[in-house]
């Protein structure tokens, strides 16, 4: 208890874990709007004929699928690190 | 006006030639003798680019050497056009000053002169048509060699050649003429004589762009007689004066020195016409006089002619050598160099230096000023304006329709529109890195990133626009629409980074945007190169014009990657809150991958 209690103090001091910290939640709320970004793409695929701009929603799907993958890859080096630090 | 000359030459020549044998054979010998004359200057030119400069250097560092130059340089050329060009392109590269230049103007003046003394001593009293064709021969057999010196020997002999050709030519209708008519009932004798064949002077050599051909013709009329001495005289002063006009033309395209040069001419010359008009009694006399101690026969007119020429050029150069100085003065006060509009900065000033934020932010909006300075050129060269930008299809139509664009002066442009700017920011950010109160920051180096990005695309189009101009209107079809093409998606890139950047506020994932818009150009890419590979198989266009289309495309996808870099640094960069998106982003070989799966 004494234990979780010092490095609660530690981080709070220390403000590269405040950095990451906040990083974190930032990137959060962009993978959140990526995922959002890619349902209405899908929907938007869906019902286009136009060979233009089936090209360019596969496009940007591709491109989102893709920047996901690297966000999640980033959170989940973050939580790794922290659960390291704890 | 050189159209109008060839409106009106055309028709009065045919006629000339109709009605009159002898006009027809003096034509043709005047053709060939400005024929031959271009063949000399050419030959010449061969020994340019090292040799001439070497010499011009060590001859010209004093002004009463600068005046031997012209006389020895016109003796050994036998055209004072070619050394009043020669002198004015020197001029234009640095290699000379403007008192040097009119050194050598004035002594050409005098150097032309043996022009009139070899034709009037050598070429009417010797059959010089029997030394043309076997000169034009060797002439020929030299041009033939490879050896770039050889050739200009080749040159220069076949120039001789042609040059006596002509001259024969000239002689023999003359002499014929006086069979038929006599010309010499045109004679004008007094002051309205002599300014009416001084008229005539001037536009017989403003014609022919040459006062040695003109001086031919004179001393060849003045031998069969068809002239008077007197009115001789007036064509020799007026054919001094008119020549000033290819070193006029010649100084068109220099720079305001070369053209400064081309009025020191003119003032030469028409100071000299005219003070040898007002005492032309005295010279007459002196010309007697002179003839008379060297022992010319009285009636030997011709003759008589040359020494006239020697003798007022003389007294032109002993008028005016002294007043050189004064001469540049006033022609440097009075030829001002006409100075270009340069778009200078708006945002950059001295006081935001001081705050790393007003300065970062200033020097962001200046390469955004900087950067629709260069759409503004891009577009420009293609034919195009931002207003074409706004509908597809027109955009299309637009491109296509172009019959035959007009040559955009990107240098022009760059100097005018970009160097300013650009010279600027640079400056700013060199200042502000040694700034005590702001140490560099990534922002800077990526604000001096972005500005490079966007000289790039400008130099990237310059090298585009050459073959643009060649193959987007040609007549091969599937060449023309590559082209179109390339010019097409350029400035539909454009218009969709005009639109993301209308947008940037209201864009929640403007990197997903970014990425999609390299995507873009990588496909783009990949399928003009299978697209131009597909024609050299299909034999549509040849592997000559393939390979130019392979290297231009290249341009255009350094122009398109360089403007969508550009852009990245100026938005994106610069947007703190939007710290992990930049990470996000596509790599090269990521956007690679993307356009690979969306085509198989």
């Amino acid at each position: 208890m004494k234990a979780k209690f010092l490095t609660q103090l530690e981080h709070f001091f220390d403000p590269e874990h405040k950095k990451t910290k906040h990083y974190g939640k930032e990137l959060k709320t962009v993978l959140r709007k990526l995922k959002k970004k890619e349902r209405k793409l899908t929907e938007a695929l869906e019902q286009t004929t136009d060979q233009e701009l089936t090209k360019l929603y596969k496009t940007e799907l591709e491109i989102i699928r893709i920047q996901r993958k690297k966000g999640l890859d980033i959170l989940q080096a973050i939580r790794k690190e922290r659960q390291n630090n704890q | 006006m050189q159209k109008i000359f060839l409106i009106l030459g055309i028709p009065l020549l045919s006629i000339g030639f109709w009605l009159s044998e002898e006009f027809k054979g003096i034509a043709a010998g005047v053709a060939i003798f400005l024929f031959g004359m271009m063949s000399l200057e050419q030959g010449f030119k061969a020994f340019t680019g090292g040799t001439l400069e070497r010499i011009l250097q060590k001859t010209t560092d004093t002004r009463l050497k600068s005046l031997t130059f012209g006389i020895v340089a016109t003796t050994l050329m036998q055209s004072s056009s070619l050394v009043s060009i020669i002198t004015i392109s020197f001029l234009s590269a640095g290699l000379l000053d403007l008192a040097t230049g009119i050194g050598i103007i004035f002594g050409a003046n005098l150097g032309t002169s043996t022009g009139a003394w070899l034709i009037a001593g050598f070429g009417l009293k010797v059959d010089i048509a029997a030394y043309a064709l076997p000169i034009l021969v060797f002439g020929i057999l030299f041009i033939f060699q490879a050896r770039k010196k050889v050739k200009g020997i080749g040159f220069i002999l076949t120039g001789l050649g042609f040059l006596f050709l002509g001259i024969d030519y000239m002689k023999d209708n003359f002499e014929r003429i006086k069979e038929t008519i006599d010309l010499v009932e045109f004679a004008m004798p007094g002051i309205k004589g002599l300014l009416v064949y001084t008229a005539v002077g001037v536009a017989a050599t403003v014609v022919m762009q040459s006062s040695h051909a003109t001086m031919v013709l004179i001393i060849t009329a003045l031998a069969a007689q068809q002239i008077t001495y007197e009115n001789a005289l007036a064509l020799a002063v007026g054919s001094n004066i008119g020549t000033t006009i290819t070193a006029i033309i010649g100084a068109l395209g220099a720079n305001i020195d070369g053209k400064r040069l081309a009025w020191a001419h003119l003032i030469f010359n028409f100071l000299t016409g005219i003070v040898t008009l007002i005492f032309i009694p005295y010279f007459v006399v002196s010309v007697d006089w002179l003839s008379d101690k060297i022992g010319i026969n009285p009636s030997d007119y011709t003759l008589k002619l040359a020494i006239f020429h020697t003798l007022f050029n003389f007294a032109g150069i002993a008028l005016l050598f002294p007043f050189i100085g004064y001469m540049v003065e006033f022609l440097q006060r009075f030829i001002k160099e006409r100075k270009i509009s340069i778009f200078m900065p708006k945002y950059l000033n001295s006081s935001a230096v001081e705050f790393p934020e007003t300065m970062n932010e200033s020097i962001r909006l200046e390469t955004l000023h900087l950067y629709d300075n260069a759409v503004y050129v891009i577009l420009r060269t293609f034919g195009l304006n931002r207003r074409d930008l706004q509908d597809n299809e027109q955009l299309l139509q637009t491109l296509m329709k172009q019959e035959n664009p007009a040559e955009y002066d990107i240098e022009n442009a760059y100097e005018k529109r970009i160097k300013g700017i650009y010279s600027a920011i640079i400056a700013f950010i060199s200042r502000a890195s040694f700034s005590p109160e702001h140490k560099p920051t990534a922002k800077l180096y990526w604000l001096r990133d972005a500005n490079r990005h966007i000289v790039e695309a400008i130099k990237d189009t310059k090298h585009l626009q050459n073959n643009w101009l060649h193959f987007a209107t040609s007549r091969y079809r599937y060449a023309r629409d590559e082209y179109q093409k390339i010019a097409y998606q350029i400035a539909l890139l454009i218009k969709q980074i005009d639109e993301f950047m209308k947008n940037i506020e209201a864009n929640e994932l403007p990197f997903v945007s970014l990425d999609a818009l390299k995507a873009k150009i990588e496909d783009d890419d990949q399928q003009i190169t299978r697209s131009i590979e597909t024609l050299i198989r299909e034999n549509k266009i040849t592997a000559e014009t393939g390979s130019s289309l392979i290297n231009d495309s290249a341009y255009m996808f350094s122009i398109k990657t360089n403007l969508v870099k550009a852009v990245e640094t100026l938005f994106l960069h610069n947007m703190q809150q939007l710290e992990p998106e930049p990470n996000l982003a596509l790599n090269e070989a990521e956007i690679k991958t993307v356009v690979e799966t969306v085509n198989p």
